[in-house]
């Protein structure tokens, strides 16, 4: 039986779902679902939660993706296994170190790749059909792919398959080591910038700032209620210009396009650019002093106030509920 | 260090048609292509690493339609040194394989380039694949997500976002980088630049002059596309004060919306 394989870097329970709807995708098709796990060391505790979301099989390669010289070794990994073992489709979980990663695989086999989907579908004549949003969310293309295999990378937190299901526990599990990387790049420095705050890609729920915020410190009152709540902060363009927060938070079409259960815009106004890496929300929530921003008819509701006094009360209220 | 920046021309066509000719916007309704923000961010990057160092030239290289000249002139008013316009019908419609085969091609006819800057993702399509695909096919070590770029000794110094973290990486040349599009200033052409770059010479590259065949190079074919305006969503209004605070706590912790 020819493979449908779902590459992985550490699985969160944004991945664990996405396993479970590439299970039914597999089985549409008689194709039996491969989860490739890249990491620095084998996890066997992760193999029964994966088998329990659908994997029927489980490589893991050993890589440590957040080295940036282990890009060409994995990728190389990759390749070989694809060639030895012809998977009908390779999908890769676009989210962080592993974005690199789907494209380099796409140049070492000469395939084609679809980039970021939001939606997988099966066609009788042209095989997967890729549904991915260009344009920020202002359109939307399906692609087929004219290679084999069908190489695509998805949007994490969209394609969301129930689990756990009553899959069988007992599944085999390949592990498989990499050539070490030449040496090129050198970290000097790593500054963890977020404490455990999920990346902006996976957050359910996220906090962002813009300019109305004000000033730096007032990102500090952002990063309380992700604490709290275990969300993520992101920041507005404006606010990223403005130097109240890194370029990394930036959310929007040329920064992070976010798809949380929950947005919470604190003093952002609204520009087109913003609002498009913003709408795949589920619930957009504004903070703002004006009446008449545009971000208003974008959102679910509309809080007409000092975003930072907000802010305080919402924090004041979550720890009320939540004593740390 | 010579430098060679990949840019990406973005038809804003699409969007230039629903502006009422009157509108303030007006004057956007002539405009074809525009440079990507990142690669213009990425353009910046290398003007000021070669102004910083006194010495090495700058290339911008396209692959766009002939009405991308004005575009590329403007980054040669900019301060680039030459301009690179692979220009030919043939490579209309390249999917993100075909473009990084393409590119690959052209690098090979220039001297050796020890930097190649490209913008992590384009506005249109946004995959950040490119890049990715020119450093595998050109064999070059790879860094996406590059915030900041600095010269130190014969090394280069980046300042990238790293998965919850900023990493700060030292590496020598060749590399290939994605460069984030940055908020920082890009600079304007000059009086003098855009004398400069109205009289200098495009270099023009058809299929023909490339060791590489575009056609059926895609490896994806896109089927359809449809326009998706963001739907509005009421905007309802929430009494401000601890009430609202209480019904957004409620909503973060899974409730539904009241």
């Amino acid at each position: 039986m020819s493979g449908f394989w779902l590459v992985l870097g550490e699985p969160c329970p944004a991945s664990l779902s996405l396993v479970s709807a590439c299970r039914t995708l597999a089985e549409e098709r008689g194709l039996r679902l491969c989860v490739l796990r890249i990491a620095p060391e084998p996890a066997p505790a992760e193999i029964s939660v994966l088998a329990a979301a659908g994997a029927a099989h489980v490589v893991q390669i050993r890589g440590d993706l957040g080295d940036f010289n282990a890009l060409r070794p994995v990728t190389e990994r990759l390749a070989a296994l694809v060639r030895e073992r012809s998977p009908a489709a390779v999908i890769f979980e676009n989210s962080g170190p592993l974005a690199a990663v789907g494209p380099s695989l796409a140049a070492a086999l000469d395939c084609g790749i679809t980039a970021d989907c939001t939606g997988l579908r099966w066609d009788v004549e042209l095989g997967l059909i890729q549904i991915r949003p260009a344009f920020g969310d202002w359109l939307t293309a399906e692609n087929c792919s004219l290679t084999l295999p069908c190489l695509a990378s998805v949007r994490p937190n969209v394609l969301r398959g129930e689990h756990p299901q009553n899959f069988s526990a007992e599944i085999p599990v390949e592990m498989l080591d990499t050539e070490r990387g030449e040496a090129h790049f050198r970290l000097l420095r790593l500054l963890r910038t977020d404490g455990d705050e999920p990346g902006l890609d996976k957050a359910e729920l996220i906090f962002s700032g813009g300019l109305g915020m004000g000033a730096a410190g007032s990102f500090a009152l952002l990063h309380e209620l992700a604490a709290l709540t275990g969300g993520a902060v992101g920041a507005s363009r404006a606010a990223v210009a403005a130097g109240l927060a890194s370029g990394a938070r930036q959310v929007g079409q040329t920064g992070t396009v976010v798809r949380p259960r929950v947005y919470v815009a604190f003093g952002i106004s609204g520009a087109v650019q913003h609002m498009s890496g913003i709408m795949g929300a589920g619930t957009i929530i504004a903070v703002n002093t004006d009446p008449h921003a545009a971000i208003r008819a974008f959102s679910d509701l509309f809080i007409c106030c000092d975003c930072v006094g907000f802010a305080e009360q919402l924090r004041d209220v979550l720890k009320k509920e939540k004593p740390l | 260090m010579d430098i060679l920046v990949c840019m990406k021309l973005i038809s804003v066509r699409r969007f230039a048609d629903q502006i009422p000719s009157d509108s303030p916007a007006g004057c956007m309704k002539n405009r074809d292509l525009t440079a990507n923000p990142a690669d213009l961010t990425a353009l910046e990057a290398a003007l000021r690493l070669r102004d910083a160092e006194g010495s090495g030239r700058v290339t911008v290289m396209a692959m766009a339609p002939a009405s991308a000249e004005p575009v590329l002139r403007r980054c040669l008013a900019m301060g680039a040194d030459a301009a690179l316009h692979l220009c030919d019908m043939r490579f209309a419609g390249a999917d993100t394989i075909a473009t990084a085969g393409a590119l690959r091609a052209a690098v090979g006819l220039l001297p050796p380039q020890e930097l190649i800057l490209c913008g992590q993702k384009s506005l249109d399509s946004s995959t950040g694949h490119v890049g990715a695909q020119l450093a595998w096919l050109l064999g070059r070590p790879f860094l996406p997500d590059v915030l900041r770029l600095e010269k130190s000794g014969a090394a280069l110094t980046m300042t990238c976002a790293a998965d919850g973290a900023t990493a700060v990486i030292q590496a020598a040349p060749p590399l290939l980088l994605s460069l984030r599009a940055s908020p920082e200033l890009v600079r304007s052409p000059t009086i003098p630049g855009l004398r400069r770059g109205l009289r200098a010479d495009i270099r023009r590259i058809t299929a023909g002059d490339l060791p590489f065949r575009p056609e059926g190079s895609s490896r994806t074919r896109t089927l359809t596309t449809a326009e998706h305006p963001f739907p509005p969503r009421g905007g309802r209004l929430l009494s401000d004060g601890p009430a609202a605070a209480e019904v957004l706590a409620a909503i973060l912790k899974g409730g539904s919306e009241p």
